[in-house]
């Protein structure tokens, strides 16, 4: 038997590895790590090794320092003295050691920031008596910009004023670090510092650069800052910007003319910070200056302008603001335009975007009160002494807030529910109406006229701004008033009219039944008219006298009786009325009496005293006809009867009693079947018990 | 008891407090001072607010409300903020210094607390 043979393919073979590279590169990289942590090692001694040292030399340095700082010439005794001499000998000896002088000049700075007063003066007196300034100097000298700058440093941080004019040569200095440190020595050193920089550098300063010298500025004492208009004329448009932020924070007002000519410079930021000068220092001989320049700016000035025109609240900016507010493409300008106009002029603009047409607002009942008030008042005027009849050229304004109204409405509009409509087309449905009978009646006769004219901000903007409406109210001198409106439309009406239409308006409009009713349906008018008689009041009563010429008979028959019985209801209560009740029927009885006598004597009298069944006082709402009405609908839709109110003392004990009580009570025998003489005593008086106790609560 | 890691002020402190004569003990953080303050029991506390392991309002707040001492506290510090201020009086401090601090200042407010 055979057996296949297997033949084995080497599909994976293993790369060669040349191990004699490996090797090398391990002992490469084996020294390399040797020779960094080497390096870390040596460094990390070396500078704890400085560390230690800086540290060991400062502790004998500090207590000399302190020595020299506390040592009072006068106060100290002979050997203080003397150890002080011998102290100033050894650290002489001692700062010949470079790494010494080093190591006090660091001691003195840091305790530059650590002290005040007396104390640091001394401090900067004893740097310069160890001629310490001379390293830093030195380091001026150097190459290296970190010197450079470190010198400067601390020549600046230790007050050395006679480095100014050394340091004062790097303000151009290319480079940047150098150039930075230099100008916030040359205006720390010296109280000139500021003018020299402005008048010398030739480069940019950054906004960072302007913060440290003005805090530098700000915390030098006894400076007194030049003017700085002078480098408004600047070629460097950098110093010309920060002369003005400088003009600006010393409040330098002097330069009127300009910082108001550099809202013409060609650069944003020296026109930013200019405007911003001229609204600090309210320059308003600029205002001619900003809109010329208005349109040429950017959204970013535009805003600026806009802002100090509204700071100037000059009205003559006005119509500038509107045009702005009517060219301007940009939202925000032409909001920044509007909220100007309302800072210079309060609610000169009104919110009209976004407002729901449908709800009245409480000026507009207002707004026809005092329409009403104002008609009234004048035509009450000739006889108040005290009123002064306005000049005839005057006349009457009343700005109505609103869509234009048309006179020549349809009277199919008139119809509308009233109360669907805003108050001031209610007024004009109304005059319109009483208007057009009249025309129709007789012509009103052309008269001199008196007009009063009440301007005020909301109707002179209306003139200004929107096409709204003015009416205007001319009042004769024949008692006739005529209305006229911005499209010289006039209607004439007589003013006994008009007296009788705001009665009518007035009465109308306190009516709470009136929006009910016009809604209604006729069996619901009556009902309504039910309801006016129980709950309803005088208010009501010129609503109901509308009434009287309803179209259905039924409804203006009730009206009529309604109001009959209203005026009933609310007649005044005479004097004899307010007595007591039985006084009053006292009276009634004596009164009688005295009749009948007088009849037999045929004294023909009336008797005064009315019966006590008719006294309006008398007269008792019953809770069921308080139902609402509402309820009354549903009622009269299932056809059902009101529920009875539930009287507590009205409750039937059993229903088999109470069956067998109604026919003891229906039977005409005084004493039921059945029962005793106490039984039908003690039931009856059970029985009479809540009628007894009913009356007992009636009075 | 003069508590500040500052060397060279605390040093400079030192020097000119023992010039005025008092005696004075550096601690150099705020361990050092509850150590010191376990066993001693110094006239006045002059404490810088920040230190290593416990800070001035710390010790202030060891020194009242768990030693239940009455000895002045004077707190130094370059912290001089409102904050600061009002948490060191709020926990007993008699006094606030704020730095960079005048030494001739301080030892009119040492005589002060020390009567």
């Amino acid at each position: 038997m055979k057996f296949p043979s297997l033949k084995i393919y080497n599909l994976v073979s293993s790369p060669k590895v040349p191990t004699d590279v490996l090797w090398d590169l391990s002992i490469l990289f084996s020294i390399l790590a040797v020779i960094y942590f080497g390096a870390i090692f040596f460094f990390r001694n070396k500078f704890k090794k400085d560390a230690s040292d800086t540290a060991s030399r400062k502790k004998i340095l500090a207590p000399m320092v302190s020595e020299f700082l506390f040592y009072e010439e006068n106060i100290g005794t002979k050997e203080e003295k003397n150890s002080y001499i011998n102290r100033k000998i050894e650290i002489r000896e001692l700062i010949k050691d470079k790494k010494n002088e080093a190591v006090l000049s660091e001691i003195l700075l840091d305790l530059k920031t650590d002290v005040s007063g007396q104390t640091r003066k001394l401090l900067f007196k004893l740097y310069k008596d160890l001629n310490l300034q001379e390293q830093a100097f030195e380091k001026l000298k150097s190459f290296r910009w970190q010197k450079i700058s470190q010198g400067m440093f601390e020549l600046t941080q230790m007050q050395v004023v006679e480095s100014y004019s050394f340091i004062r040569r790097f303000i151009n200095d290319k480079r940047s670090v150098v150039r930075k440190q230099a100008e916030i020595s040359t205006v720390t050193l010296m109280h000139e510092g500021i003018s020299y920089f402005l008048d010398t550098t030739k480069y940019s300063i950054s906004e960072w650069q302007q913060l440290k010298i003005l805090e530098v500025l700000s915390n030098a004492e006894y400076f007194e800052p030049p003017r700085f208009y002078k480098w408004l004329t600047s070629k460097n448009k950098h110093v010309v910007l920060f002369a003005l932020r400088l003009i600006k924070h010393y409040d330098q007002n002097d330069a009127e003319e300009s910082i108001i000519s550099l809202v013409r410079h060609k650069n944003t930021n020296i026109k930013h910070e200019a405007i911003s000068c001229i609204k600090k220092f309210n320059f308003q001989s600029s205002t001619r200056t900003l809109k010329a320049v208005f349109w040429k700016n950017n959204a970013h000035i535009k805003l600026a302008i806009l802002d100090t025109l509204a700071s100037f609240e000059r009205k003559e900016d006005i119509p500038f603001l509107e045009l702005v507010d009517k060219k301007e493409s940009n939202f925000t300008v032409k909001s920044k335009a509007l909220s100007a106009i309302n800072t210079i002029w309060p609610e000169y603009v009104m919110p009209t975007d976004g407002l729901d047409s449908s709800i009245l607002e409480e000026h507009q009942d207002e707004s026809f009160e005092e329409i009403v008030h104002k008609v009234d008042v004048s035509n009450d005027a000739p006889d108040d002494p005290e009123f002064e009849k306005p000049d005839s050229e005057e006349a009457i304004e009343i700005a109505v807030d609103s869509e234009p109204i048309e006179t020549n409405q349809p009277e199919v509009q008139l119809e509308t529910p009233s109360e669907l409509l805003p108050e001031y087309e209610r007024v004009a449905h109304f005059l319109d109406s009483i208007f057009v009978n009249k025309n129709n009646e007789d012509k009103v006769e052309a008269a001199e006229q008196e007009s009063v004219v009440a301007k005020d901000p909301i109707s002179s903007k209306s003139e200004i701004n929107t096409p709204e409406p003015v009416f205007e109210v001319l009042l004769n001198e024949d008692d006739a008033v005529s209305l006229t409106t911005t499209n010289s439309d006039e209607i004439k009406v007589d003013n006994s009219i008009l007296e009788q239409s705001e009665t009518i308006i007035e009465d109308n409009y306190q009516s709470i039944f009136e929006p009910l009713f016009n809604r209604a349906d006729d069996e619901c008018k009556m009902l309504l008219l039910d309801e006016i008689l129980e709950i309803g009041n005088n208010k009501d009563i010129p609503f109901l006298t509308s009434l009287q010429n309803h179209h259905n008979t039924l409804i203006r028959t009730k009206a009529v009786v309604v109001k009959a019985k209203l005026l009933d209801k609310f007649t005044p209560i005479k004097e004899s009325e307010t007595l007591p009740l039985e006084v009053l029927n006292l009276q009634t009885t004596i009164k009688v009496e005295e009749e009948l006598v007088k009849q037999r004597v045929e004294i023909n009298q009336t008797i005064s005293a009315l019966p006590i069944e008719d006294q309006p006082y008398l007269i008792e709402k019953k809770p069921k006809d308080l139902m609402p009405l509402e309820f009354c609908f549903l009622l009269e839709e299932f056809d059902l009867e009101p529920a009875k109110p539930l009287d507590l003392f009205e409750v039937e004990f059993a229903p088999e009693f109470s069956k067998d009580l109604k026919n003891s009570e229906h039977s005409s025998s005084s004493e039921p079947i059945g029962l005793t003489a106490e039984e039908h005593t003690y039931f009856q008086q059970l029985l009479e018990f809540p009628l007894t106790k009913r009356k007992k609560f009636n009075g | 008891m003069l508590a500040d890691d500052d060397d060279l002020l605390s040093a400079l402190l030192d020097y000119r407090l023992k010039k005025a004569g008092y005696d004075v003990t550096v601690c150099t953080d705020g361990k050092n001072v509850k150590s010191y303050l376990e066993t001693n029991r110094p006239d006045v506390i002059v404490t810088d607010i920040m230190m290593p392991y416990f800070s001035g309002l710390e010790i202030t707040d060891y020194v009242r409300n768990e030693l239940k001492l009455k000895i002045p506290i004077i707190i130094l510090s370059s912290a001089g903020n409102e904050e600061n201020v009002l948490s060191a009086f709020k926990l007993g401090a008699n006094d606030f210094l704020s730095k960079p601090v005048s030494p001739a200042e301080l030892l009119l407010r040492l005589k002060k607390e020390l009567g």
